[in-house]
């Protein structure tokens, strides 16, 4: 309830500006949503919605895995973090550009490059999030995972990665927002399609309203996927807080 | 493992924390059919002795021998169970992968007296003595031949620490060749229970006193065993069984048969 009123702010204020600009450079909420069931209706729209989201999802995949093996490590290996500290600075602030426009000049306008050069942007900050969560362990259940001899593949599963659970969670939240942004620079600069290739096209068209159209369209979609997805998942996984027993 | 067999040998020459040394001149030895009782006042040092023999703490001069294929049970004095995982799973993790989910977990939860309702539990969910209990059903499930128990009964109430204590002595019982070390403050628990007791004290801590309670392990009088506890607090070490705290470095070492 709360939501829609809130969402329905938004939309007053919206039509109000646009009802004070009175031109092409602020369409109103009508307008736009008109704009989005033409593309909708077209087919457009669900094509390079899902092309963009299939990106989304590599990259972040991809992301998540390397950079939670690489924070796992650094968080329980004195030595290896000593090692890779510097390197992990280093990374978290290479600007996301250069390394999009390195990845497309040393490997060329593929696809590859493109979703390699957006989890490159996302695995420090993954890292970063995994290794202080790694860090936390408690040390009488380190202590118990010995005495008790659990194997590698238990001492995984049983005790790093629940425990790490809050920790990966913070980490796809903020990795989705910031892997979408992202692909769509990607898609901008070197993409023959997705989200990103039509904004690119509406930017040079001045179509402000296309450019809303499918900003507001991935907004809704990346809504859904925390509600849908990313909620429920979180409830699950902390059942045995105590809090909902 | 045959009865008498020793299981562990621990010489602690000396161990320090923060260059403060806490422990010093401290021989310790488990043999297969035996319980020893580890008491002293809290804060002496008990539980570093544990750790040390468990082989959780390595940081210390001296030395530590288990007999061959021994892998002691660790009792911890928190539960240390892991909050993610029901009761029933965190003892299944004790046991080795193919034995798992076989209802061996049920059956020690059971035998601790954990009722049915409580194994599919997180230990969030459970009150901290349930919890102990738990952890000590997991430490039973793992089968070693030897146990090391830090205070597994404490907090609970008089008549159920008396059954889990039955169930300790049943233990010895069934399997001749388990020995038992446990830190104990509770000095009519170590009278009823133990073969021997050493009692640890002083500063940094060693044993200054070793004593073997009159009668037979779980079956000694309330006058026996108020008798053993009456020789624990006097200040005077036994004249039986004194170990000589000046001169720990000179005495012949034990024959440790695997060395």
């Amino acid at each position: 309830m709360r939501t829609a009123l809130s969402t329905l702010l938004i939309l007053i204020v919206w039509q109000v500006a646009a009802w004070a600009v009175a031109g092409p450079t602020l369409p109103g909420p009508v307008l736009v949503g008109g704009v989005l069931l033409r593309e909708a209706a077209a087919g457009q729209l669900w094509l390079h919605l899902g092309i963009t989201l299939a990106r989304v999802a590599a990259a972040f995949i991809l992301a998540l895995s390397i950079g939670t093996a690489i924070g796992i490590a650094m968080g329980r290996s004195s030595l290896l973090d000593n090692v890779m500290g510097p390197w992990l600075t280093l990374a978290l602030n290479v600007p996301a550009l250069v390394v999009i426009v390195l990845a497309y000049l040393w490997f060329g306008l593929t696809e590859a490059a493109a979703i390699g050069a957006v989890a490159v942007n996302k695995i420090p900050n993954v890292v970063v999030q995994v290794r202080a969560g790694a860090r936390a362990l408690d040390p009488a259940l380190a202590r118990m995972a010995k005495a008790y001899r659990f194997s590698r593949w238990d001492r995984l599963r049983h005790l790093l990665l629940p425990h790490l659970q809050p920790y990966l969670f913070a980490a796809a939240r903020n990795g989705l927002s910031l892997v979408w942004k992202i692909v769509l620079v990607v898609e901008l600069l070197g993409r023959g399609n997705g989200v990103g290739f039509k904004i690119h096209l509406a930017f040079q068209l001045f179509d402000v309203a296309s450019l809303l159209a499918y900003a507001l369209a991935f907004v809704i979609v990346a809504q859904m996927i925390e509600m849908a997805v990313m909620a429920p998942l979180e409830r699950r996984a902390c059942r045995w807080r105590g809090d909902h027993g | 493992m045959a009865d008498g067999t020793p299981l562990l040998h621990l010489l602690i020459k000396e161990k320090r924390f923060a260059g403060v040394p806490v422990l010093a001149g401290l021989v310790l030895s488990v043999a297969a059919g035996e319980l020893v009782a580890l008491v002293g006042p809290s804060g002496c040092g008990k539980s570093t002795v544990l750790m040390l023999a468990a082989g959780l703490d390595g940081d210390f001069t001296g030395e530590r021998h288990l007999a061959p294929h021994v892998h002691p049970a660790v009792h911890f004095q928190e539960p240390s169970l892991l909050p993610w995982r029901s009761l029933a799973a965190n003892v299944d993790m004790a046991l080795p992968a193919p034995q798992r989910n076989k209802g061996h977990a049920g059956r020690w939860l059971g035998r601790v007296e954990l009722p049915v309702q409580s194994h599919g539990q997180f230990p969030t969910q459970v009150s901290l003595g349930m919890q102990r209990r738990a952890a000590l059903a997991r430490t039973l499930a793992m089968g070693s031949d030897l146990l090391l128990l830090d205070e597994p009964l404490v907090s609970l109430d008089a008549a159920l620490a008396e059954r889990l204590r039955a169930l300790l002595l049943q233990q010895m019982q069934e399997r001749p060749g388990l020995g038992i070390l446990l830190v104990t403050h509770d000095l009519a628990e170590a009278a009823q229970l133990a073969d021997r007791i050493l009692v640890l004290g002083n500063r940094p801590a060693g044993v200054i006193n070793e004593l073997r309670p009159a009668g037979k392990r779980g079956e000694r009088s309330p006058q026996q065993i108020s008798m053993a506890v009456r020789q624990l607090n006097t200040a005077e070490p036994l004249q039986s069984s004194i170990i000589d705290q000046s001169n720990t470095e000179k005495r012949p070492e034990p024959e440790i048969p695997w060395k």
